[in-house]
């Protein structure tokens, strides 16, 4: 993703503590418009994090802004620029979809309640058509997260906070999913994910902060830290066919830069495994085939959170 | 382009919020039932009129010490704020729908949303329990009561109605718990006379009240206006307290972590 010089989001030692037990602890981090992920366990301090930056949870120290505006001073237009996704989603049990959208959407941009706009926001939600016009109530918890998702997006917001955003949804539903939200992200909206399936996110970020214990153990770009822990084998994958290239064309492109590659390139059907040295000079290069995902090889992230949140050594264990 | 810039104003989207708001309060059943039951209520009471009525009797006698005097002394008519406002913010905490709504918009501005669409509720809930009562004293007597003695009734009524839904506001607002901000405030009048029986008015709001009606009794009808330091102290209580309640409730919330795990 192209990034810009101004961080969308800067973090300056933020810190929370709830009865002097620290939950957040001097967190420094400054966020592109990109696909940003919060990885760590459990009560690692994510939520915590994404809650400050919302303005819906007071830090203890310090401060954050967005879009150059400080998290506690910010005015309602840029509110209503950020859309947001809460790990236990819930809504007004007596609206429908349909009419949940609606709110949620005029309440976010003027003259929101153009019913066509209300019904692509279903329809990209994936909630069967029969249900649209049902109070919420009668939903499962997958159409409720899928109702979650689709009034995150809704109403054009620029930034995006997913918290646990493919908990509660089917492993199909899940590989949709993770295809519109890159959309999404391709579309220029900032997605910042909280998550602690390694899976996901290895799909969908652009930028990983490792978070344990409140603290931020690690962050960069996916294959930077790949590189920095040791990981050398990477993957092209196809997630899209509006370019005419195919892959093989690609691996072309590709094999003419003088030692890019470690050792020659397995091609497949929908992949390129490769090693290499130099993922940021891959990363140059695939920037501008929007048809293709580049990402350490599948596991990889596994292996790099294993590393940083419970220490493990691969190198031993392999 | 005026168009434009009117929806593009934040005006544009409280306005949304706000009636959203209000058609759920207003079009609930519990509301619906509150409205009903102060009718009959209202009803009941106006039906123990006496015979000879002129239009200083009706004033004096039936309006202010039946009527309102009934009003005073008894409870159940004060439960119906409680139950109109105990979930107006606990609500949003129960059903989960708090972090989306609070991440849009600022808690000031959900808060004084709410607080407008309950002087309304409370407002409505009021007028129909005083009309029903000018409507029967009409249609029994074929006179109406003064106007200005009418209003000052009102007011009376609104405000400690108003006092109740301030406390049950702040209830639901610090504790987001439905079942604590009905449980509270409808424990603190139910202890009201027990209060005043073991001498401690000064924690009872309805004895400033009762203090306020005997003021406003002397001005309406003996055309005499006492001050002393108790009526100063409790005609401020009075009309200051409910105010003092949701200026507290506004500060202590924006203060709060808003947050559902």
């Amino acid at each position: 993703m192209a990034s810009v010089k101004e961080p969308l989001i800067k973090i300056q030692s933020l810190t929370k503590d709830y009865y002097n037990k620290i939950v957040v602890d001097n967190i420094n981090l400054e966020i592109f418009e990109s696909c940003f992920a919060f990885l760590g366990p459990n009560g690692a301090g994510k939520t915590t994090t994404i809650l400050m930056l919302l303005g819906l949870v007071k830090p203890s120290n310090g401060t954050a802004s967005i879009f150059g505006m400080d998290i506690l001073n910010r005015s309602g237009k840029i509110k209503r620029k950020i859309g947001f996704l809460p790990e236990n989603v819930g809504f007004y049990p007596n609206l429908t979809g349909r009419k949940f959208l609606k709110l949620i959407t005029s309440l976010r941009i003027s003259g929101g309640r153009n019913d066509n706009q209300i019904e692509s926001y279903l329809e990209w939600s994936g909630i069967k058509k029969s249900y649209w016009d049902k109070d919420i109530k009668t939903y499962s918890r997958g159409m409720r997260q899928r109702l979650g998702l689709a009034q995150a997006f809704a109403g054009e917001p620029k930034i995006v906070f997913l918290d646990e955003p493919l908990s509660n949804i089917d492993p199909i539903g899940r590989e949709e999913f993770i295809q519109k939200i890159r959309l999404k992200r391709e579309e220029g909206i900032t997605v910042i994910i909280s998550s602690h399936i390694t899976l996901e996110i290895e799909q969908l970020a652009d930028y990983i902060a490792f978070i344990d214990d409140g603290k931020i153990k690690a962050s960069d770009k996916i294959y930077k830290l790949a590189q920095i822990y040791g990981f050398d084998e990477y993957e092209i994958t196809r997630i899209k066919y509006n370019d005419s290239m195919s892959l093989k064309e690609l691996n072309e492109l590709l094999s003419t830069e003088k030692g890019l590659f470690s050792d020659l390139p397995k091609v497949l059907s929908e992949k390129i495994i490769f090693r290499t040295d130099n993922p940021e000079k891959v990363d140059k290069i695939i920037l501008n085939y929007k048809d293709f995902n580049y990402t350490p090889l599948s596991g990889t992230l596994n292996k790099i959170y294993k590393k940083i949140i419970k220490g493990e050594s691969y190198e031993q264990k392999e | 382009m005026n168009r434009k810039n009117k929806i593009n104003s934040s005006l544009f989207f409280e306005k949304n919020l706000f009636s959203f708001y209000l058609k759920k309060r207003i079009l609930s059943i519990k509301f619906i039932f509150c409205i009903l039951f102060s009718i009959l209520i209202s009803f009941s009471q106006s039906t123990t009129f006496g015979r000879t009525i002129s239009s200083q009797n009706l004033d004096e006698y039936i309006f202010w010490q039946k009527f309102l005097g009934a009003f005073s002394l008894a409870i159940f008519p004060l439960y119906f704020p409680i139950i109109i406002t105990a979930d107006i913010v606990s609500g949003e905490f129960s059903n989960k729908s708090a972090m989306i709504i609070y991440s849009m918009e600022s808690r000031t501005k959900i808060l004084s949303i709410k607080l407008l669409i309950l002087i309304i509720s409370i407002f409505i809930l009021n007028l129909f329990f005083f009309l029903t009562f000018l409507i029967i004293a009409f249609i029994k007597t074929s006179i109406f009561v003064s106007i200005h003695i009418f209003l000052i009734g009102f007011l009376i009524t609104f405000i400690e109605f108003l006092f109740i839904s301030s406390l049950t506001f702040m209830i639901s607002a610090l504790t987001r718990n439905t079942l604590v901000s009905f449980i509270l405030p409808f424990f603190y009048i139910s202890i009201t006379s027990f209060l005043e029986y073991f001498e401690l008015e000064l924690l009872s709001y309805n004895s400033y009240k009762m203090t306020v009606i005997s003021f406003f009794e002397n001005f309406l009808f003996n055309k005499q206006i006492i001050f002393s330091i108790v009526k100063n102290i409790s005609l401020i209580i009075f009309f200051g307290l409910p105010i003092l309640i949701m200026l507290i409730t506004f500060y202590c919330f924006k203060q709060l972590d808003i947050r559902i795990d």
